[in-house]
């Protein structure tokens, strides 16, 4: 039994005390009990034992279940937790344009002529003490893999455990030694790129809350990236900023410029390119061949930019030899549709002109939208002009196409779009410059089309998004790295429509954490105090300084804490910035 | 009287903190105010003050007295109440049985021999009152009663099976 006494007036223990008495504001006097000793606890603004007063303590047992967690809205509505990448060596990972001073041999994917590869990576996951927030919590790690020829898959790496609680001001490495193998990397130097989430539960009774609260998404990473990069216009591809260097660290050469030195190891369509000691084509042919269910494949992409408001030139194959010409169409298999999406991160999924199918995928931190009236153009391997349009609202052309076994190149334009759709900004913050769009861009695919029509055991469908293979992207990693490389340097935005006005998102803001608050607005319970005309009586405040255990995080009546969490929402709303939630309506 | 019993934080005041002739305690104390043992005063704990620490002789501190020391390392804790409105009080007459279910209260008074059983849950009053040879029971040991007193409380009953 737990007494709290809100009051100033003493309280008066005359018989002996079961239980345990809370009275911040009052003076305790426990009584001669002439019988059994006290047996409970006493917080109080002062305690008086009488004489011939025996004590025993006896803990409260219900201070778990009464004692509700405070929530992070509650506790620090503008940031309850970070993280941080590190490097083995404990060298923090502000972007992987920085490599340790002097020598860099820490960059994650193969760096200068020499250096050895990263075979394993750690990273931090700091919770900030409990004086700005910070609360207990248990957490998940999963890394989403994105190894060149495969899907995409998910690899849990660590699983929540309500036994295993990161306490506030705590520090937690978690470290993927098999950086290859959990990559999924199957084949001699295939590139790959990893995000890895840390999903935060709440331990509430010694259970684990049945869904994540929050969600950080830490930047993702390269490995042994060989995307054709050499026409992508971004600035995030260029040196880094030495200024923006985080203490200790150097800037390092860019994408652009260390693929043109030839040390990210491949050009996978170069016609001597090299995947470590096989041939780009040998490289090609293994992946067919180790990949054989896949009903497409990617081989390389390649953007082409233009100046900001002109038309990106004509179609590059992506590389010198992108593979013959397809076969012949076969009636028998049907014709093939043809699809692409957008992938990006924030995404709104709102009832607005967007496409309405914005697929949900990996808890809403990763979207695919389809390129809905984007402009596209379908090609045959050696450029022959198959079909020119405007895809549809799924992002599709508008008829299956007949299409045989082997290669084709796809093109998607950002601009010249015919309807509100999506488009990809290129735009730059980097003082001294402003901030605005700079360039137009295309992307081209090179595909080859393994199973066409209804071959296909999923349909006689595919669908490319930016990527080096169907079903999957570069272009979120691509955006991804792009901020990432650069917190102060780079917007990378998706935006629709010709009618609206170019908007860029911030996203470089959200790099390093992203909280996908999953509490629908819906849940939240108001207080009955809240309601309107339930009288309200004065409320007690107390303060317990230094008295409770630190496992009772704070302590609510029930409507208190409902009207409380839903003024936090409310502020939140205010506050966060509007793509944590969703992007905002473009009229 | 023997007193059997984990060691853990029994006492703990915001002000200072007393305990007088004869009295015992196990468990620990801590207090921000001083910190005053009367003749024969026995703490089978540690003792840790803020501030000073007084005593009369004998007293007996089992484990550790701490004077000066900040107790700053407990958590700081807000605690709200809020009293939901209510007109109706609880009173149980003498020798009077009855039970009661969570809820607000304008006040807990137990008359001498009367019981009053009270439901797992939250109860509000504004000031609580057990006589002498009343008793207040719990109808399930293993869940949480609270009773929260807003002012005057004063206890000369039982608490049997709290």
């Amino acid at each position: 039994m737990l007494w709290i006494v809100s009051g100033t007036s003493g309280v008066e223990i005359g018989a002996p005390l079961t239980g345990t008495v809370i009275a911040p504001n009052a003076d305790v006097r426990l009584g001669p009990t002439n019988g059994g000793p006290h047996h409970g606890a006493v917080f109080a603004k002062s305690v008086a034992i009488e004489a011939q007063s025996p004590f025993q303590l006896v803990p409260f047992s219900g201070w778990e279940q009464l004692l509700r967690p405070i929530t992070p809205p509650d506790a620090a509505p503008s940031a309850a937790f970070r993280a941080r990448w590190v490097y083995p060596n404990g060298q923090p990972i502000e972007s992987f344009s920085y490599g340790p001073a002097p020598s860099g041999i820490h960059a994650l994917a193969l760096g200068q002529p020499g250096e050895a590869p990263t075979t394993s990576l750690s990273f931090e996951i700091q919770n900030l003490s409990s004086s700005v927030g910070g609360i207990p919590v248990a957490f998940s790690v999963t890394m989403k893999t994105w190894g060149f020829g495969n899907l995409y898959f998910d690899v849990p790496l660590r699983a929540a455990d309500a036994n295993h609680i990161l306490q506030p001001g705590g520090i937690e490495t978690v470290t993927v030694s098999n950086l290859a193998g959990t990559l999924g990397v199957k084949a001699s130097d295939m590139p790959a790129k990893g995000d890895i989430v840390v999903s935060l539960f709440k331990v509430a009774n010694g259970a684990l809350a049945p869904t994540p609260f929050a969600f950080l998404c830490i930047p993702q990473f390269f490995y042994h990236f060989s995307d054709d990069l050499t026409q992508v216009f971004t600035y995030s591809l260029e040196r880094a900023s030495d200024q923006l260097a985080p203490s200790g660290m150097v800037a390092k050469d860019g994408v652009v410029e260390r693929y043109a030195q030839g040390v990210f190891h491949a050009n996978l369509f170069a016609p001597n390119g090299k995947l470590g000691d096989i041939t780009a084509e040998q490289g090609r042919q293994n992946l067919l061949t180790t990949f054989a269910d896949r009903p497409a494949q990617l081989f390389g992409i390649r953007w082409d930019a233009a100046a900001a408001g002109g038309t990106p030139g004509a179609v590059v194959p992506p590389g010198a030899a992108v593979g013959p010409n397809a076969a012949l169409f076969n009636p028998a298999d049907g014709p093939t549709g043809v699809c692409a999406s957008w992938p990006t991160i924030y995404v709104d999924s709102g009832d607005e002109p967007f496409p309405p199918k914005s697929e949900n995928e990996f808890k809403n931190i990763v979207d695919f939208l389809p390129a809905a009236f984007n402009h596209a153009q379908l090609f045959n391997a050696d450029g022959t002009l198959i079909a020119d349009e405007h895809l549809n609202a799924a992002g599709c052309f508008n008829d299956k196409k007949p299409l045989g076994k082997g290669n084709y190149l796809l093109r998607v334009f950002s601009t010249n779009i015919s309807n509100n759709g999506a488009r990809f900004d290129v735009t730059r913050f980097e003082p001294p410059q402003v901030e605005g769009k700079q360039k137009d861009v295309s992307v081209t695919y090179a595909v080859f089309l393994a199973q066409p029509g209804k071959t296909a055991p999923a349909g006689d469908t595919f669908n490319v998004t930016t990527g080096m293979w169907t079903e999957t992207t570069h272009l979120t990693a691509f955006a991804s790295h792009l901020l990432a490389r650069d917190a102060a340097g780079v917007d990378f935005g998706l935006t629709r429509g010709t009618a609206a006005t170019p908007k860029t998102y911030p996203i470089r803001r959200q790099h390093r954490l992203l909280e996908a608050l999953q509490t629908p607005e819906g849940s939240v319970r108001r207080g009955q105090h809240h309601e309107g005309r339930t009288a309200r009586r004065s409320r007690q405040r107390s303060r317990l300084a230094h008295l409770l255990p630190r496992t009772h995080h704070q302590y609510r009546s029930p409507c208190q804490r409902g009207r409380s969490i839903e003024l936090v929402h409310q502020r939140l709303r205010r506050q966060l910035p509007h793509h944590v939630r969703h992007l905002p309506k473009l009229s | 009287m023997t007193i059997t019993g984990p060691a853990g934080l029994a006492v703990a005041s915001a002000g200072t903190t007393t305990l007088g002739a004869d009295s015992a305690l196990f468990g620990n104390v801590v207090s921000v105010g001083n910190v005053t043992l009367n003749a024969r005063a026995n703490v089978q704990g540690n003792v840790t003050t803020q501030a000073s620490f007084f005593h009369q002789t004998p007293y007996t501190i089992a484990g550790t007295l701490s004077t000066s020391t900040s107790v700053s390392p407990l958590f700081d804790q807000v605690l709200t109440v809020e009293y939901p409105a209510s007109s109706t009080p609880l009173n149980v007459e003498p020798n009077q049985v009855v039970s009661a279910s969570p809820g607000a209260y304008t006040s807990l008074n137990l008359k001498g021999g009367s019981k009053l059983t009270l439901s797992p849950g939250d109860y509000f009053f504004d000031s609580a009152t057990l006589e002498s040879l009343s008793e207040l029971h719990v109808s399930d040991a293993t869940r949480p009663v609270v009773l929260h007193v807003k002012d005057q409380f004063t206890m000369r009953g039982s608490l049997p099976d709290a």
